[in-house]
């Protein structure tokens, strides 16, 4: 699909990119994401500390030199278990949106191009995914399946998928009753290359500019099941893990709270400006509907 | 209008269904057998397979599930593994506490975001416009188990000011508002920041249309215009909205319950994830999904009121 050249006007958004790089928030969300991004990724080099590293010598330690950020009640060092954490953080909030992106999209895609019994069928069903609240849907599912990573990157993007299921059935019967697809209809083209050429590449830019909105709600929402104690599970240092116990040592030692709800509220803000940067860079005319 | 509720009504029954399949299909999620679960490790085939059949186990899932409907739609959600006690029973005595401070952090949230917001729309690139903006970024951001812990430092340690855990009473006590005012601040934190922008935003659209231009140039006054002119128009997005927050409500409800050791329906669940108590957690999530339906219905109704211009039939 590389190399293909969608129809004037559909598809292909000249000068996103430029748009993007004014949006000032969205580059300074960027810049953000990168930090926490790099960070998480060469942490072995900023820290001597292992995230798990326990230093009973050392515990509940403020903030000062030889631990910039203090360390918890078991003396594990804050600077390394944030910047391990923004792995958990950004990686599975990453792997979570693509995959209810690329699954909600295949649903959506197929259920709106074929239409009749098959889109009634799936529809209704999103309908009664989308009728409970979100976050407790997740909630729930994870308490029966169990706390793993796998588990919790399957059931956020389980209940995320709906949403872009929705989306992207919409812009397929838009799509679908374009002239240039009846045109490719009647020149023989199969369903599959029809569904392969002429949809799907035209569903990449509401599909993108709705999976860098949803972003921030994944993060908080992965945080808020960590936080719970049914997602990632202790001791990793999971920014949502590290504020379970935190209320406990709020009056000997607030630092174990302050630092990973920082870390979380910069993230969230960030993917929040990026995505707004997105969505008015790919496709302004979103911003009424989402 | 009695016309358009009922129809509604009805067409939120197979919704309602669908919600109770899929509540009834995650106690099959389980893994392992239920009565296993209930009897524990070394129980015996004979006791497993009499428990089994109690429970109704060992009939067609289709004829379970009827039955589990049937069951619901009079009340009972089934025992809870835990408690020994009636399901439906143990959410009923937690349900209020929740719905108080939902309905405290909401009424509270729209309070404030929307004069801020219309404010902010007035004043643009004031101090309170900047003000409300920064409101409304950090406000959508910030996980509510993180705001909670940073007010119970602020407020419970450092300034002693107020409790930090559990529930006084009602709110319109002094006791029980005292109790109330940090986790409220919590939930309604989010709810603030999105009514805040959308306000602020809403208000901007609508002081350029034409009809306001209109109102202003009929020599109506400033606050005729805002008022009777801009700001019913700005309210629809808005109304919108708090229906599609409703859910993030109800999620942050179970957060900010467990921070502040708040006796509702969400500590109730939460601790029964923990116990294993899985008929608990089904009944939580389908009565708090119900509920979720019907507040739903009820800000549509509500939006109708507000914008005669949409029909109801």
């Amino acid at each position: 699909m590389g190399k293909l050249e969608p129809p004037a006007g559909e598809g292909r958004r000249p000068g996103a990119w430029r748009r993007f790089l004014r949006h000032r928030n969205a580059v300074g969300g960027t810049v953000v994401i990168l930090l926490f991004g790099v960070g998480a990724l060469v942490a072995p080099l900023l820290t001597p500390y292992g995230p798990i590293r326990v230093d009973l010598l050392a515990t509940s330690q403020p903030p000062g030199p030889g631990h910039p950020l203090g360390t918890d009640d078991l003396g594990r060092d804050l600077w390394s278990r944030i910047l391990y954490g923004g792995r958990y953080a950004l990686g599975l909030s990453l792997l979570t949106a693509l995959l209810a992106g690329a699954v909600g999209t295949g649903v959506g895609v197929v259920s709106g191009y074929n239409g009749g019994w098959i889109d009634g069928v799936v529809m209704r069903v999103v309908d009664i995914l989308l009728a409970f609240p979100t976050f407790l849907l997740g909630l729930a599912l994870m308490a029966v399946v169990g706390p793993s990573v796998g588990n919790v990157v399957a059931v956020l993007a389980f209940t995320r998928m709906p949403r872009y299921a929705r989306l992207l059935r919409g812009s397929t019967l838009t799509l679908r009753n374009a002239e240039y697809v009846t045109a490719a209809q009647a020149m023989g083209a199969s369903g599959t290359r029809v569904v392969f050429r002429h949809i799907l590449p035209n569903c990449v830019a509401p599909a993108t500019v709705f999976m860098s909105l949803d972003l921030g709600g994944i993060v908080t929402s992965l945080a808020g099941l960590s936080f719970l104690g049914v997602g990632i599970q202790p001791p990793a240092p999971d920014w949502g893990v590290m504020l379970t116990d935190a209320r406990k040592f709020i009056y000997t030692a607030p630092w174990i709270a302050l630092f990973p709800g920082l870390a979380i509220t910069l993230t969230v803000m960030a993917f929040n400006f990026v995505g707004d940067g997105v969505r008015d860079a790919l496709d302004p005319r979103l911003r009424s509907q989402m | 209008m009695a016309r358009f509720i009922f129809v509604r009504l009805l067409a939120l029954l197979p919704i309602a269904l669908g919600v109770a399949l899929v509540a009834f299909l995650l106690l099959r999620l389980v893994p392992g057998d239920p009565a296993r679960v209930i009897l524990g490790a070394d129980a015996g085939a004979e006791d497993v397979a009499r428990v089994r059949a109690q429970l109704g186990l060992d009939r067609p899932l289709a004829i379970q599930f009827g039955i589990f409907v049937g069951r619901a739609v009079r009340g009972d959600l089934g025992y809870s593994y835990y408690f020994k006690d009636r399901v439906m029973a143990l959410i009923l005595s937690t349900l209020p506490a929740t719905v108080e401070l939902s309905f405290v952090a909401m009424v509270a949230a729209v309070a404030v975001a929307v004069p801020l917001g219309v404010v902010a729309a007035l004043r643009r690139q004031t101090l309170v416009d900047y003000g409300s903006m920064a409101i409304a970024v950090f406000g959508v951001a910030m996980p509510p188990f993180w705001l909670g812990i940073l007010l119970i430092y602020l407020f419970g340690v450092q300034l002693r000011w107020l409790p930090t855990m559990g529930i006084g009473g009602h709110f319109w006590t002094w006791d029980g508002l005292r109790h109330m005012l940090l986790p409220a601040a919590t939930l309604g934190a989010l709810m603030l920041a999105s009514t805040t922008r959308l306000t602020r935003a809403a208000m901007l659209d609508v002081l350029g249309e034409e009809y306001v231009r209109t109102a202003r140039a009929k020599g109506l006054t400033a606050r005729q215009v805002i008022y009777r002119h801009a700001l019913r128009n700005a309210l629809i997005p808005v109304v919108t909205n708090l229906g599609l927050q409703m859910g993030n409500l109800l999620g942050g409800a179970f957060l900010t319950e467990t921070v502040f050791a708040w006796p509702g329906i969400g500590r109730l669940s939460v601790d029964a994830m923990f116990r294993r108590d899985y008929p608990m957690v089904q009944g939580t999530l389908l009565v708090v999904t119900l509920i979720f339906l019907l507040v739903n219905l009820v800000v549509d109704v509500l939006y109708v009121m507000i914008d005669p211009r949409i029909t109801y039939d």
